[in-house]
């Protein structure tokens, strides 16, 4: 039995406080307030209620109850607010007033509106009230948002307004039970016992429950989009009224509950939908710890994980009941963890448009059913309403008249009906067997009921091979042409049927004289010639198989892959002789021997359906290469059916492009097997001269892989108009290119294709119609069965996830001289006829309705990061609907930790940058590469395959920083990236990341996610709010979900705050920024000059402090623009210096040194920069806070090199300014009336602190300006002084501003 | 656990507090509150089920496996002491 760990005793009393109106939300409110503020526009989180009045409606009463509810009940008065702090609270207002919609017969429509409009947190009451005329009797429809209330309450409502209702129309005093507690008395209690030191043991539990979870991830009929789209659908399911009474039982007698049973069932068939063992959902639990608590209305629902292992072959129905229940126990005993710190503890982030951890949720009802089952207990009315899904599914399950009722509701824009309807059946029936049979393994369980496998094909391929095929068609067209060349001395020359055989006939002569038969393999190194027909055909007709070896492979490989493939002769090109190792096999140069004296007609029979027809070497990513061997048989099946669907016969003429080595090559046997004929083409790795050769040889039939096609696509598809039929092949086809072609070429059939070599080039085809972007592989093609069969080998449901798995008269024999490999690959197909085989491609996908099936992904591409299991392949599908030409998304080990990288190709003008707001804007975020690598090219293995060892390395351009993550601050920076090298981090930048490490109690650098430091979605208001009074303006909430690093925050805050900025300000484009090293403090450090245009002398300049601020933040440079071309100040130069790095700005403001580092290093660099145009003449110092202590010192210190200062709220009487006695200097002070607030640490305040300053610095002779204004400490209000404090300050005509 | 001498109506009590955390506010749980109306959940109840079951090691019989068991003190009371006596009976020591 296991350990039941109670949940802790809230250790505070639950007292009602009349006196107090303001508390703090609860757990639960403070997640929905925080939903809310994440989405204006529309809202999940609605309650909705109806009830029949058959009797009729009397408003009075109705009036008067509603009056008597929102009395009775705190909550119903009660407004959210958001404090300046970032803090939330409710607050109960004294009265309010719930104003009755009356409806009468068209009711729908504010029906619906009162269920749909959003609700305004801080105006109560958030509940609204539709009296309806219906048909038989009177409704009332009421419409509360969640945060005032749950489920369980409206059944309290309802008693409560029935019983207030029937008192005022009886005219007695209503009979109800007291209300000991409030609403808020409960939320202050809750947040007593989430301390920190109370929630410890919890969270830890939490992170040990969660250590390593992997994220459940069912496959979606489309793909996930950065929309949020919460419309809903539902389907309901129910359990016979037996199989409900034996579930109940079952429940029972495991020591479990009905709603644990119900739980371990979903989680059985989401395990199967998804393919995971691990199964993470989520879970609502109604909370009401105290028995005070059971008579309020609001929102007492605590939101739990439950991770349930599925795994264990032998796992029973019981056994997963038993490991459900302690889920949920250990979820119940640790619910006092609010949500949002479970997911700070195991830093899942807070996706924007997606729940974290979860989105699945199970919810069984049923718990109390007391007050709606009472005996006069109102009537409920459920109007039909549209169905909103906060989840991408939901379960939620409840006992109806004792059948066990599931609903379930999902988002149609991520599922179709059909996928959950697959779903619950599955969910019921495992439910049923489950209680029938809780002993029998779940896999048991489940298997009965599934589909069958395809039924093994009715007729064998044919056997005849291609050389008795290719021998008929010399017989039958003998002088029709078989073979045209293109490339090469044999350009252009053509071969009839009959040549082609009879130069074949004499060369098997040839090769069996020289050893060649049954059983041996024949190397080929061939030029792209028509004579290359002849001698595959000549090595069939020995009965041999031909092994095509790429000539240039070094030497070592090629003697590897000969001895490997034991090789009795290699037959060679003259031109390529020379790349053979002489001494790996006997060497047959064409044309060498001379075999005119052999025989021409047919020679015996030899090759038989068993006998190896080809080799080809398939050299996988890694490891060593290997060659899969196919027979004639497997051939045979190709040949015989491709005249279903590619155009090949008589009067056709195939190309394809590719070499010898890759075994698309092979499809050339199927024209020369049915009459048609073949183009040979050289054509080099760019496709050169392709629509030439299209055009020029009449090809009908064109065979390209993908990528081929995007080449040629990014060329003019309309070159290839003589086509009739376009054959694509690969796994992920570029939809573009695709629709590209079926648009711009009329009359062509525009076929993808896919298939592995271990199933002779094709195993499916796809002709027909797509969508949502992405092509599916389609059907298998004659004699081929395709299964999508799970981890136990048995076949998915249609929709689900599955590998495939292709079986039939293709499959190879295996990979030559590995049996161990082979046995691995090539497993008993237990689908088809005796001894049958099935091969395991490793490529996983799903049947969509009407059959076709629709490629997933690599077995072994998905990726996982950051607790996402990521389809790389779906990436790559978005990127080449967006814009690329090709792409290549892989994980990396990156310093920084694992990233998601993107290799692209886009045509010349692709933006790299702007794909990347692209993606943004249809994937979530976490599917977002961290890094976009543009590429020149996808380098290709030899056969024609990513070479992902080949692609380059990442390098992060700043060391140290963590990894972008989300927005542009991006990092990554080989050539031909997105990131420049990254911006010196700025000290908004810098103080971005203080306010946030401030919120979330440690250190976070400017490159580092703040959800992935333990940050979460409640402290967003706070770190907001912190940002906000350095702005002094409003900050959107959102912001920082999308922008989650300090440095993208900032980058965002100036984006957002200087739209003209990346147009181009003229003033911001003659900013020059620098890298700059002092000798007096060492370290570099930014420097931005601005220097006027023109020509004109220079007689103005200002030395900014903490330049990046003034420059950045504060559109310094835009000002000084201004201010020059309204004439209000000379022409003005500027330098702009910041600290080299955040941390030692005040040591460096208030150096000693730093007024001699800026007259006597700094200004040089100005003056050289600006060289003739500089007349001597002295500068202003410009700062702000600390900068202006050190702008006023330079002033008084000096003298020779300064004129005068401006000083922004600095706190100037804590510092020693200067020598009493110095050169008048012309001072600009400047506070604001808030920074009142600010106390010094001489016991004055800011405003004080700058006002007796500035009637000391008057005294000793300085000319002064003192101003005060409004906005506080911040950037917003310096902005605003800085037109007029700088023109003061350049003023020439001194004398007037004396004071 | 070892059953001491103290009545079982004691010792469900104690158990009952615990899993609904009730007298930490002075709530003096009555022989026959309903629990489902002091905050008892289907899965407070379980724990509760499995908790008595360990604490008289018993298991409830197939009849008592029901929701009235644990409706209040006094019938979780009478199921636990009908299980044992069936439970006990063979070698009951007086």
């Amino acid at each position: 039995m296991p350990r039941i760990e109670p949940r802790p005793t809230n250790p505070f009393p639950l007292l009602h406080d009349p006196a107090e109106h303001r508390f703090p939300l609860s757990a639960g409110q403070e997640r929905l307030w925080w939903l809310r503020q994440l989405d204006s526009s529309h809202d999940q989180y609605h309650i909705t209620g109806g009830w029949r009045f058959p009797a009729g409606l009397d408003l009075p009463a109705l009036t008067a109850a509603l009056t008597g509810l929102t009395r009775r009940h705190d909550i119903l008065r009660t407004r959210f607010v958001l404090r300046s702090d970032g803090t939330t609270a409710q607050e109960v207002a004294g009265e309010v007033e719930v104003p009755v919609i009356r409806a009468g017969r068209e009711w729908r429509a504010a029906v619906e509106r009162a269920a749909s409009e959003p609700f305004d947190l801080s105006r109560p009451p958030l509940l609204r009230v539709v009296a309806a005329e219906l048909e038989d009797g009177h409704g009332l429809f009421t419409a509360l948002h969640h945060i005032v209330t749950d489920r369980w309450s409206m059944d309290v409502l309802a008693r409560d307004l029935f019983e207030l209702y029937d008192a005022a129309l009886a005219g007695r005093a209503p009979s109800l039970p007291a209300l000991p507690v409030q609403y808020g008395d409960y939320a202050r209690w809750q947040r007593r016992l989430l301390t920190d030191d109370l929630l410890r043991p919890g969270l830890a539990h939490w992170e040990r429950t969660l250590a390593g979870y992997e994220r459940l991830e069912p496959p979606t009929d489309r793909p996930r989009t950065a929309r949020d789209d919460a419309t809903g659908a539902s389907l309901v399911v129910e359990l016979p009224e037996e199989d409900t009474a034996a579930m109940t039982a079952v429940a029972w007698r495991a020591r479990a509950s009905p709603g644990v049973v119900v739980t371990a069932a979903l989680v059985a068939a989401l395990s199967a939908f998804a393919g995971q063992d691990d199964v993470v959902i989520g879970a609502t639990i109604s909370d009401r710890p105290r028995p005070e608590l059971q008579d309020l209305i609001g929102f007492f629902v605590n939101t739990v994980v439950l991770r349930v292992d599925v795994s264990g072959r032998g796992t029973t129905f019981r056994e997963l009941v038993t490991r459900t229940r302690d889920a949920w126990l250990a979820a119940d005993a640790h619910q006092d963890v609010p949500f949002e710190r479970i997911v700070g503890a195991v830093r899942a982030g807070s996706e924007e448009r997606r729940n974290p951890i979860f989105d699945v949720v199970v919810n069984h009802a049923g718990d109390r059913t007391a007050l709606a089952e009472a005996p006069g207990a109102p009537e409920w009315w459920y109007p039909e309403l549209p169905v909103t899904a906060r989840f991408d599914l939901s379960l939620t399950t409840q006992t109806v008249g004792g059948r066990l009722r599931a609903t379930f509701v999902y988002r149609p824009a991520l599922f179709d009906e059909t996928t959950i309807a697959a779903l619950a059946e599955r969910y019921v029936r495992l439910l049923a067997r489950g209680t029938a049979d809780p002993d029998r393994p779940l896999r048991e369980l489940d298997l009965a009921g599934r589909p069958a496998a395809a039924p093994a094909a009715a007729d064998p391929a044919p056997r005849a091979t291609v050389v008795e095929l290719v021998e008929a068609q010399a017989a039958r067209r003998p002088r029709e042409t078989a073979v045209t060349g293109t490339a090469g001395e044999l350009a252009g020359e053509e071969l009839s049927y009959g040549e082609l055989n009879r130069l074949a006939n004499r060369l098997a002569r040839h090769l069996v004289a020289r050893g060649v038969g049954r059983g041996r393999v024949v190397a080929v190194c061939l030029e792209q010639t028509t004579d290359r027909f002849a001698v595959l055909l000549a090595i069939a007709k020995c009965g041999a198989a031909y092994f095509p070896i790429d000539p240039g492979f070094p030497p070592g490989r090629l003697r590897f892959m000969l001895a490997d493939a034991g090789t009795a002769l290699t037959i060679v090109s003259p031109s390529l002789a020379h790349r053979v190792p002489a001494d790996a096999a006997p060497l047959l140069v064409l044309g060498d021997p001379d075999l005119a004296g052999y025989d021409t007609g047919n020679p015996p029979p030899a090759a038989r359906p068993g006998d190896l027809a080809y080799l080809i070497s398939t050299s996988g990513s890694t490891g060593a290469p290997k060659s899969v061997a196919v027979p004639h048989g497997a051939l045979s099946r190709l040949v015989a059916g491709a005249p279903r669907y590619l155009d090949i016969g008589p009067g056709a003429t195939f190309m394809q492009a590719g070499p010898l080595t890759f075994d698309v090559s092979v499809l050339e046997w199927t024209p020369l097997a049915h009459g048609g004929r073949v183009v040979v083409t050289g054509t080099g790795a760019l496709l050169e001269d392709l629509e030439a050769v299209v055009r020029d040889h009449g090809v009908t039939t064109l065979k390209l892989v993908s990528p081929q096609l995007d080449l040629l696509a990014e060329r003019d598809l309309r070159k290839l108009s003589g086509l009739r039929q376009l054959v694509v092949g690969g796994d992920v086809v570029n939809p573009r290119s695709f629709l590209a072609a079926r648009e711009l070429l009329p009359g062509c059939r525009v076929t993808a294709s896919y298939g592995p070599t271990e199933c002779t080039v094709l195993a499916t085809v796809f002709d027909g119609g797509f969508r949502d972007g992405r092509v599916p592989i389609g059907h298998p093609i004659p004699y081929t069965r395709l299964y999508l069969l799970d981890r136990d080998l048995r076949p998915v449901q249609d929709g689900m996830r599955g590998e495939i798995y292709l079986a039939g008269d293709g499959l190879a024999r295996g990979y030559h001289g590995r049996p161990g490999l082979t046995a691995q690959a090539f497993l008993p197909d237990p689908y088809g006829p005796p001894g049958s085989r099935m091969y395991r491609t490793g490529d996983v996908g799903r049947r969509l309705p009407g059959g076709a099936v629709d490629f997933l992904g690599r077995a072994d591409r998905q990726v996982k990061i950051r607790g996402y299991r990521i389809e790389t392949s779906e990436v790559e599908h978005a990127l080449l609907r967006h814009g690329a030409t090709s792409a290549v998304v892989v994980r990396a080990e990156l310093d920084t930790g694992p990233a998601l990288v993107a290799y692209v190709v886009t045509d010349g003008s692709g933006d790299v940058a702007a794909l990347r707001d692209r993606l943004r804007a249809t994937l979530p975020a976490y599917m977002i590469p961290d890094h976009l690598v543009r590429i020149p090219r996808v380098p290709l293995t030899p056969n024609n395959k990513v070479d992902r060892a080949s692609l380059p390395p990442v390098v992060p351009t700043r060391p140290g920083a963590a990894a972008p993550s989300g927005e542009g601050s991006g990092t990554a920076a080989p050539p031909g990236d997105e990131g420049t090298a990254a911006p010196p981090g700025n000290g908004l930048e810098a103080n971005v990341a203080e306010a946030w490490s401030r919120v979330l109690g440690r250190p976070l650098a400017a490159g580092e996610d703040f959800f992935d430091h333990g940050g979460h979605s409640l402290l967003v208001p706070r770190a907001t709010a912190a940002v906000r009074r350095l702005l002094g303006r409003e900050v959107p909430l959102r912001l920082m979900t999308r922008h989650r690093t300090p440095a993208a925050y900032a980058a965002a805050l100036l984006a957002e705050s200087l739209p003209g900025i990346d147009a181009g300000l003229d003033a911001d484009l003659r900013l020059e920024r620098r890298t700059w090293h002092s000798r007096t403090l060492g370290g570099d450090r930014r420097v931005d000059l601005f220097v006027p245009d023109g020509a004109a002398e220079v007689t103005r300049t200002l030395v900014v402090l903490d330049g990046s601020d003034f420059a950045d933040v504060m559109r310094l440079p835009a000002v000084l623009g201004r201010l020059a071309g309204d004439r209000r100040v000379p022409e003005t130069a500027a330098v702009f210096l910041s600290p080299a790095d955040w941390s030692s700005r005040r040591r460096e403001l208030l150096d000693d040194a730093y007024p001699d580092l800026l007259a006597d290093e700094l200004l040089p660099v100005l003056r050289d920069r600006l060289g003739d145009r500089w007349r001597p003449g002295r500068a202003v110092a410009v700062g702000a806070s600390l900068g202006a202590v050190a702008a006023v010192r330079a002033a008084l210190r000096r003298p020779d090199a300064f004129e005068g200062a401006v000083a922004l709220s600095g706190p100037l009487s804590e510092h020693r300014l200067g020598p009493a006695a110095s050169a008048p200097a012309r001072l600009f002070l400047y506070a604001s009336r808030e920074e009142a607030d600010i106390m010094l640490d001489d016991g004055l305040d800011l405003v004080e602190a700058v006002k007796r300053t500035g009637e000391e610095l008057a005294a000793d002779g300085h000319v002064v300006r003192c101003e005060y204004g409004d906005g506080g400490h911040t950037y917003a209000a310096w902005e605003s002084v800085l037109p007029e404090a700088i023109s003061w300050a350049l003023r020439e005509d001194r004398a007037r501003d004396v004071r | 656990m070892i059953v001491s001498q103290e009545p079982v109506v004691e010792i469900v009590r104690r158990i009952v507090d615990k899993q609904l955390n009730l007298s930490a506010h002075g709530y003096e749980l009555d022989a026959d509150d309903d629990l489902w109306n002091m905050g008892m959940t289907s899965l407070t109840c379980m724990g509760l089920m499995l908790t008595v079951e360990d604490t008289f090691q018993i298991e409830l019989p197939e009849e008592a496996l029901r929701e009235g068991t644990f409706r209040t003190v006094g019938t979780i009371t009478a199921a636990v002491e009908a299980a044992r006596s069936a439970h006990e009976k063979p070698e009951r020591r007086v």
